[in-house]
């Protein structure tokens, strides 16, 4: 069973936090949080807010400093690599305040996603396949982001991230402001990127949200981590996992 | 009438300095999220190290002199915000710090140069001399060459920012440091780059302006507060809003030196800036944001 974090290295997990505590001025905010992402998996963090969800996507991908504990990301320590070196590997954070460049245009802050080499490399092919997720952002391409409407904003926010070609994209609350129907089809893309084999990690307020996505769930419970079992027969998963059998914890708070 | 038109000249020349030394205040407060209070003071160094290279000890040519020049004045921006300002980033209430830390380099080059190079003012002879005429306007021409370089100086900084991925970066910083983070843009880096590029931009306002003003230890807080205004009316961080600005007010400087006398020209920048801020608080071109935390 996966989870544990004295498990011996196992080449399918993509990432692998350890035991990590995370203080923000002096609070506490995540307690020895551990979990695993395997390549290809699509897993889940819900907690309720002001939980260290967004603490700890920020923690590994080197947004905010840990303190104790560790992160392996493909078989090496990423604690303290600083961000550049992270997107340079593969790994983007989609913020869930969109933080996008207000006075820049569509485009531009598309290609700004593809600023490292990593992603320069593929711009046009990243910002064409963007476009087709996207034909909106297309439409407005050369338009100021500050003029876009909340779920444009989320659109370009997940965009940006995809143009650094991503092995694996931290997603922080997309629901965030969305309507209903918004987050539906957002929650198909992100399926629909995990099917095309991106690796994704994706925080969330409800389960009930992202149940039917997800291949795994874990809990955040303040700054504490629980859960992370296998999924029944996870509908789009890729591949079954070893030991699906476990359950899916379903208790709200 | 012809006159006036040589005093409009002159305030549209003298605008365009102001525009560069403007340039540098704004970058600096759009990316690094600070003022530096030192900018005069690194106005009247850069055209004391200019003064030194030429006609002062080594004769240099001018052009090489500025060749020589440019390095520097970036080396003496990177290790002020490598040593002086990036350390305090970590505090609370960083920015008083920073910009106190700032004012008391301001004094320290100030009187250093003052032990340096003494209370009388340094001449500093222009590279071109006599007059052209425009239009039937007779002009200085040393103003003319000042006013189309600072304007190239100006339009490179422009194509800088918008052509090339670099100038990107420091727009995205400006915009969000988190964002720029997120997309991996190495942000210290960026502070450090525009802290140099601010001082190139001070120091070589000071070296054409020096013909004109001569070089003395406290001449930079004149141009210093001048770059100040032209900031806040522009908008804080907008650097096409400093641009604008420093004409609008170069204008009304022209106007003023011709009708009431030059002394009533920080007076009336003054009453222009607060009748702008009346309408339109966050200034000419600037966004109206709050500040965005890092």
């Amino acid at each position: 069973m996966r989870g544990s974090s004295t498990s011996i290295w196992d080449p399918e997990t993509l990432l692998s936090v350890r035991n990590i505590d995370v203080f923000y001025e002096d609070f506490h905010i995540l307690h020895g949080v551990s979990l695993d992402v395997a390549e290809g998996e699509l897993v889940g963090v819900v907690g309720a807010n002001g939980h260290g969800k967004s603490t700890l996507l920020k923690a590994v991908c080197g947004l905010v400093p840990i303190t104790a504990g560790d992160v392996v990301y493909g078989g090496e320590s990423i604690r303290g690599a600083g961000v550049p070196g992270l997107v340079a590997r593969g790994l983007a954070y989609v913020a869930e305040d969109r933080r996008l460049f207000p006075d820049m245009t569509v485009r531009e802050n598309l290609l700004l996603g593809a600023f490292l080499d990593r992603g320069r490399r593929l711009e046009q092919e990243s910002l064409k396949h963007v476009f087709d997720l996207y034909p909106r952002l297309a439409e407005r391409q050369g338009q100021l982001a500050r003029t876009l409407s909340g779920g444009e904003s989320q659109m370009l926010a997940l965009g940006r991230g995809l143009m650094s070609a991503p092995r694996l994209l931290a997603i922080d609350e997309p629901s965030l402001g969305l309507a209903p129907k918004l987050v539906d089809s957002m929650l198909a893309t992100i399926a629909g990127l995990k099917r095309a084999g991106t690796t994704i990690l994706l925080v969330e307020q409800s389960l009930g949200l992202i149940e039917g996505v997800v291949d795994r769930v874990y809990r955040l419970e303040e700054g504490i981590v629980s859960g992370g079992q296998a999924r029944p027969a996870a509908p789009p998963a890729a591949k079954p996992r070893a030991g699906a059998a476990g359950k899916l914890r379903k208790k709200r708070r | 009438m012809q006159q006036f038109f040589e005093v409009l000249f002159g305030g549209i020349a003298q605008a365009a300095v102001y525009s560069i030394i403007a340039l540098g205040l704004s970058l600096v407060y759009g990316t690094a999220r600070t003022l530096n209070f030192a900018h005069g003071a690194l106005y009247t160094t850069g055209a004391y190290i200019a003064w030194i290279l030429t006609v002062g000890y080594f004769g240099l040519p001018l052009w090489l002199a500025v060749l020589a020049l440019v390095p520097i004045l970036f080396g003496i921006g990177v290790a002020i915000e490598r040593f002086l300002v990036r350390p305090l980033r970590q505090g609370k209430n960083w920015k008083m710090t920073a910009m106190m830390v700032t004012l008391g380099l301001a004094f320290v080059l100030d009187n250093a140069n003052l032990i340096l190079f003494g209370a009388v003012a340094k001449p500093m002879p222009a590279f071109i001399d006599g007059t052209v005429s425009i239009l039937g306007v007779v002009v200085s021409s040393y103003r003319l060459a000042v006013l189309i370089i600072a304007l190239a100086i100006v339009a490179l900084l422009e194509l800088f920012l918008n052509g090339t991925r670099f100038g990107w970066a420091v727009r995205a910083v400006a915009q969000d440091i988190q964002g720029a983070r997120q997309v991996g843009i190495d942000v210290n880096r960026i502070f450090a780059f525009t802290f140099g590029l601010s001082v190139v931009l001070t120091g070589l306002a000071g070296v054409l302006l020096a013909p004109i003003f001569l070089i003395s230890p406290q001449g930079g807080w004149e141009p210093f507060l001048k770059a100040f205004v032209i900031v806040v009316l522009g908008g804080l961080g907008s650097t096409r809003g400093a641009v604008a600005a420093a004409f609008v007010l170069g204008l009304v400087e022209a106007f003023v030196v011709y009708k009431l006398g030059a002394n009533w020209t920080m007076p009336v920048w003054l009453m222009t800036l607060l009748l702008v801020l009346m309408i339109r608080p966050q200034g000419l071109m600037g966004s109206g944001q709050t500040e965005v935390a890092g």
